[in-house]
């Protein structure tokens, strides 16, 4: 057995032992999907990091950037701002309104027929976003563990459906947080061993930059792509981000605004250093290797070759523990709209605390088992799937949570015209511009663009077409009544000192990671950038 | 002067001023008014105190 493979396993156990003893803390429904709101800052931050950082992060992506230089996916990497936008504005919204999930949101303010269409599209884009990501790691980490990918995709689900089902919302946050630390092992000091390795930001400034100078444009060296692509990649990743049921919905466990305020600060400003040092060493060691293949593969042989092999491994595991965060929390979402928002809401009579425990276990065991049964089998349905999934959220879900948030006179045919025509009209625009060769889209943007254009024409123009129902609209009423500080004003009542200690820290917060930013991003565009 | 290497870098920063700025928008417009009544009652108690103490000495 293999270095590799004796982490492997250690991770593998030590994920179901977190589960276990977390599940302990599992007396209720509200534990199970929310912690009974008792997120700390270090655990919020932590879920929101590892959520946002995935797989593809650490091994498709960093492969494309090996290939093709930084600039191309620094520049369009703009789930930055999707997740500034995910926990500061979608997540508190929903937070101010008392949802669980965000088709709960859509029950209040729509209703159930909403609710149900809602509900479908995003167990349909979370189980192909899910998949995709946990296929393309299973075939790597195949090659390099030596087992099967048949043993490798059982292992995963297995261990996903144990914590998953046993400590629900406390296991996926406590061990994402866990699992951040090897992320930041990986990044932070591997990642800086490749470029000093290959001798220094001279290598990137110089011998790479003289080797090919399209290295540094915003298409790449290797796609070449037009700026209209990285425009388009950079709406879709934004517009993705700040939609995603499993990034808005993260904030619910926290314990107040203080604490989503300070998670999503901490978050943004590690995640932006960790992958700019990344990109910058998986790309430096072009110098040592220009050959590494498969180039998704390029981090592990980082690992392998650069530092001692302790290091190293603990930076193998971060790529495992990206893959299992994310497809962890995809996962449990997918169990979480399947109980809460069909089967719950569907059942003629109320349910007690321990059946919906049990309906939620269940349904992590009923995704756990489709999940497992399409990636064995691979059908080729599935890329296509998971090529839409990311999209499917920005055209059906964005438009229509704003809509909800902002606008009385959205209604349910609006709404229900906006998730369906958008997803439509974004599936065919896709298979016809990327596929099929029908047409192509001027300066190459992606199609996610006119998606979400007409997904809000029909929600504007069919929702002031048709009659807005009473109920909902006193709901948005009572919606707006409630101020986003509310719940966390009234856990603070009779406590005014850590009110303003509170206050204060996270208004210290906000100046430190804007200095600590400019100095950290200042640095490279002097070093780097102005090089070039 | 390469745009797209300076844009790499730039795109990250202002996303982390993004951040913080919306941060310190929310602390101003929904936070700060309470902190302000909190700093108020606080240095009126203290102004009563001291004309207490100062009516004390004399």
């Amino acid at each position: 057995m293999n270095t590799i493979s004796i982490i492997f396993w250690i991770f593998i156990f030590l994920y179901i032992g977190i589960a276990s003893l977390l599940a302990k803390y599992i007396k209720n429904s509200n534990d199970f999907y929310v912690m009974s709101n008792r997120g700390t800052t270090l655990l919020i931050t932590g879920t929101l990091l590892a959520s946002f950082l995935s797989s593809s992060t650490f091994m498709g992506i960093a492969g494309i950037v090996y290939e093709n230089g930084p600039p191309i996916f620094l520049l369009v990497f703009t789930s930055w701002i999707g997740v500034v936008l995910a926990a500061l504005y979608t997540g508190r919204q929903l937070r101010a309104s008392g949802c669980k999930t965000m088709p709960d949101f859509l029950e209040y303010r729509f209703g159930s027929s909403v609710r149900i269409i809602g509900t479908i599209i995003m167990l349909v884009g979370l189980i192909g976003y899910g998949l995709i990501q946990l296929m393309g790691a299973g075939v790597v980490l195949t090659s390099i563990t030596g087992l099967s990918y048949e043993l490798m995709i059982i292992l995963f689900i297995g261990v996903l459906l144990i914590f998953g089902a046993l400590g629900g919302m406390w296991a996926v946050i406590v061990t994402d947080t866990v699992m951040c630390i090897t992320f930041i092992i990986a990044t932070f000091y591997i990642a800086p061993a490749g470029i000093i390795e290959s001798g220094g930001l001279t290598a990137i400034t110089e011998t790479l930059y003289r080797e090919n100078p399209l290295y540094f444009s915003s298409g790449g060296a290797v796609l070449q792509a037009p700026i209209g692509w990285s425009v388009g990649q950079f709406a879709l990743w934004a517009l993705f981000m700040a939609a995603a049921p499993w990034l808005a919905t993260r904030v619910l466990p926290a314990k107040n605004d203080f604490v989503v305020m300070k998670s999503a600060i901490w978050s943004i400003l590690l995640a932006t250093m960790m992958v700019t040092i990344l990109y910058l060493g998986v790309f430096a060691v072009r110098v040592l290797n220009p050959a590494i293949d498969p180039p998704d593969g390029v981090l592990i042989w980082m690992a392998q070759t650069l530092v001692n092999p302790v290091v190293g491994g603990i930076g193998i595991a971060g790529i495992m523990a990206a893959i299992l965060s994310t497809t962890s929390t995809i996962f449990i979402f997918a169990g979480f709209a399947l109980s809460r928002d069909l089967y719950e809401r569907m059942s003629k009579r109320e349910l007690s605390d321990k059946e919906k425990i049990g309906a939620a276990r269940i349904s992590q065991a009923i995704i756990a088992a489709l999940m497992l049964v399409i990636a064995l089998m691979q059908p080729v349905s599935i890329y296509w799937i998971g090529a839409w999934a990311g999209a499917l959220f920005a055209v059906s879900w964005l438009p229509v949570l704003v809509a909800g948030f902002h606008w009385k006179k959205a209604n349910k045919y609006g709404i229900i015209s906006s998730m369906i025509g958008g997803t439509i009209s974004y599936i065919l625009l896709y298979q016809m511009v990327e596929r099929w060769g029908t047409f192509t889209l001027p300066y190459g943007i992606d199609p996610v663009i006119p998606a979400v254009i007409i997904s809000c024409a029909l929600l504007y123009v069919v929702s002031i077409t048709g009659k807005t129902e009473q109920s909902y609209i006193e709901n948005y009423e009572k919606m707006k009544a409630v101020s986003l500080n509310e719940e966390t004003l009234n856990q603070f009542e009779g406590k005014r000192s850590a009110l303003v200690k509170d206050y204060k820290s996270t208004r210290n917060l906000a100046i430190f990671s804007s200095i600590i930013a400019f100095i950290f991003f200042g640095y490279f565009i002097i070093e780097v950038a102005l090089k070039v | 002067m390469n745009w797209a290497a300076i844009f790499s870098f730039l795109h990250p920063m202002f996303s982390v001023f993004a951040a913080s700025g919306i941060v310190l928008y929310i602390l101003k417009k929904e936070y700060a008014p309470f902190i302000q009544a909190d700093l108020d009652e606080k240095q009126q108690k203290s102004g009563e105190h001291s004309d207490d103490s100062y009516k004390g000495g004399a």
